[in-house]
């Protein structure tokens, strides 16, 4: 049996909540998951092949069994959860107008070209992180947090406002398109492989399908209520069937498939 | 005739106030007029020395004013290659007090830069600031556009200013012979054509200084009232120098002249103050240690020093220096929902 780890932060819990499906559609495959909430995630240490929780970092959740995790057993490790400065890009598409771009909404002009520098430099400095804190491991593979939910774009709690603001430019999907590339380039460059999020769960370029949202938007619910961010078991699902068909040369065995369909799930 | 003044004063002797003084501690070598304070805000401008101010202001969190880098917590290297975070607004090095006078003028909308595109390639560039964008636009309709959306800026900088730092670079300039607009590198070397008929060499004297300054101050005043200003000398030798001189007499013609004018200027408004940055770097017991080895370039021990004696001098008001403000982290998922959603996934 394969031994593979799905590590990383919050959103290890979309592939943890598949993980019934994911063993009986792949029974070569013994799949551990391990995630750390953000900030525990983020200044987790990798020492010696052991990825280890901050010493500080006091939570504990039921389902891992312990607080740090030896990589060594693992034939292959994806990791999920890394937004490579997506936040940081949109908002800084957001507070410019392209000065090559006919559209004008008074905001301060950019041109293309250092917009393009800014935003690979954004993307770069991840990147950097990610080596410097894993190495260029072979076994790895990375998978970006999932892009917010389509419904993300409406007014009110959660709404992702930059997000919004550059899907509304008429090039925004274009530079959605320009930041995804800058990123498969910068990985590469820097022997990484990462693995952008599957094209059947996306709404547009920069969004992901509402179907996949881990919650229901409560009608009236406050900004903590909400999470347009965080996706549910049929997203970790489809990801890791795209990271297996494309990594580990595999597909779901047929009787999972049926059952799929059945449920219509996927 | 009068019996010859003592100086009663350690900083008025030699030995006492340099030459027994370690190079980072000349007491009493900056006393300023008025205080500046964490919360004034600040402008600044000038040769690049002045990006060194900037920096260290912005470091400590003092109120130094951007009004065209993006408020987005962005890799610094990525930035000032395209002139973002080098001064309060992206007009890249501005060696010469007669071309911050035209720009400020041509902000206000009282002039008009006749020959202020420049051809590199095929390309366009701005030839007021040639390094802002390192491979130029497409159209000049791009310049003009990106340049009108720059005046607009500065003037925004200028009005939210309660002081205007800027440190004299040069005195050599190029200028055209079409309208007198000065450049702040010669024509043909970063973009453009040389063409003798159209541009001459100038070497500004000491009186044009003083007018120059004279008149950036009316300029300031007139945008800002109560508006101060402070000035600084560049420590960096010239580079080349266009004169007949040999460069290092042209350094230190262009050097006394402009410190000269600072002096004049500060000996004659009240609301004009002068930085001895300069004397610091230079200063004889440094024994040239705030010099790389290129012996132009300033260290960032000189320029620690310098904003060292800067900060010692506005002492009584570091204490209440604000934090800078703390942004949200846009790439940061909110963690109470991110350990909700950790500790579903284990209950399913």
């Amino acid at each position: 049996m394969s031994k593979i780890l799905i590590l990383g932060s919050s959103h290890t819990g979309a592939f943890q909540t598949a993980r019934h499906r994911i063993a009986a559609a792949f029974p070569a495959l013994d799949v551990s998951y391990f995630g750390l909430p953000g900030s525990g995630f983020f200044n987790a240490t990798l020492t010696q092949g052991v990825f280890a929780a901050p010493e500080d970092y006091a939570r504990q959740f039921q389902w891992m069994e312990t607080r740090e995790i030896d990589l060594h057993p693992f034939e292959r490790v994806l990791l999920v959860g890394e937004r490579f400065a997506f936040g940081a890009v949109m908002r800084l598409l957001m507070g410019q107008d392209i000065l090559e771009e006919p559209q004008r909404t008074k905001r301060p002009l950019m041109s293309r070209a250092a917009m393009q520098e800014l935003i690979g430099a954004l993307v770069e400095q991840r990147v950097e992180a990610l080596l410097t804190k894993f190495g260029r491991d072979t076994r790895f593979t990375f998978v970006p947090a999932p892009y917010p939910l389509a419904r993300s774009l409406q007014s009110g709690p959660g709404q992702e406002k930059a997000l919004k603001s550059v899907l509304k430019r008429d090039t925004g999907a274009d530079w959605g398109r320009t930041y995804e590339a800058r990123i498969a380039s910068e990985m590469a460059a820097a022997g990484l492989d990462f693995l952008a999020q599957p094209r059947e769960t996306r709404d547009s370029y920069l969004t992901t399908q509402d179907r996949f949202a881990r919650q229901d938007a409560p009608e009236e619910a406050s900004e903590t209520q909400i999470d347009n961010r965080h996706m549910n078991d049929d997203y970790g699902w489809q990801v890791f069937c795209a990271y297996a068909a494309t990594r580990l040369e595999i597909r779901p065995e047929l009787e999972a498939l049926a059952d799929e369909t059945k449920t219509g799930s996927s | 005739m009068g019996p010859v003044s003592t100086p009663s004063n350690a900083t008025s002797l030699w030995h006492s106030a340099v030459a027994d003084r370690a190079a980072t501690a000349l007491d009493g070598l900056y006393v300023p007029k008025f205080p500046i304070t964490p919360t004034t805000a600040i402008m600044t401008a000038g040769s690049c020395f002045a990006q060194h101010v900037h920096r260290t202001l912005q470091a400590r969190g003092w109120r130094v004013i951007d009004t065209e880098t993006p408020n987005v917590a962005l890799p610094r290297t990525a930035l000032i290659r395209y002139g973002y975070g080098l001064y309060s607004a992206r007009y890249g090095n501005i060696y010469t007090v007669r071309q911050m006078c035209q720009l400020l003028s041509e902000a206000r909308g009282q002039r008009t830069p006749k020959d202020a595109i420049w051809r590199r390639g095929d390309r366009y560039v701005d030839a007021l600031r040639p390094n802002i964008e390192p491979e130029g636009l497409a159209r000049p309709a791009h310049v003009r556009e990106a340049r009108a959306d720059h005046l607009r800026a500065v003037l925004k900088a200028l009005r939210e200013a309660d002081i205007f730092v800027f440190t004299l670079g040069l005195t050599e300039a190029w200028v055209s012979r079409a309208d007198g607009t000065v450049y702040p590198t010669a024509p043909g070397t970063l973009a453009g054509d040389y063409d003798p008929e159209a541009y001459d060499f100038h070497n500004f004297t000491v009186s044009e200084l003083i007018d120059d300054l004279k008149e950036l101050r009316d300029l300031l005043q007139e945008v800002t009232p109560g508006i101060k200003m402070l000035l600084t000398v560049s420590p960096v030798p010239l580079t080349a120098t266009a004169s007949t001189q040999h460069v290092l007499s042209a350094t230190g013609y262009s050097k006394a002249a402009l410190r000269s004018a600072a002096a004049e200027m500060a000996e004659t408004y009240d609301d004009v103050d002068y930085f001895p940055s300069y004397e610091l770097i230079t200063n004889p017991s440094a024994r040239g240690a705030f010099y790389k080895e290129n012996l132009r370039s300033v260290t960032e021990e000189g320029v620690t020093a310098a904003m060292e004696m800067f900060f010692s001098a506005h002492a009584d008001h570091t204490g209440t220096a604000p934090l800078p403000r703390a942004e949200a982290d846009p790439d940061g998922d909110d963690e109470l929902i991110c350990e909700e959603a950790l500790i579903e996934a284990g209950r399913t």
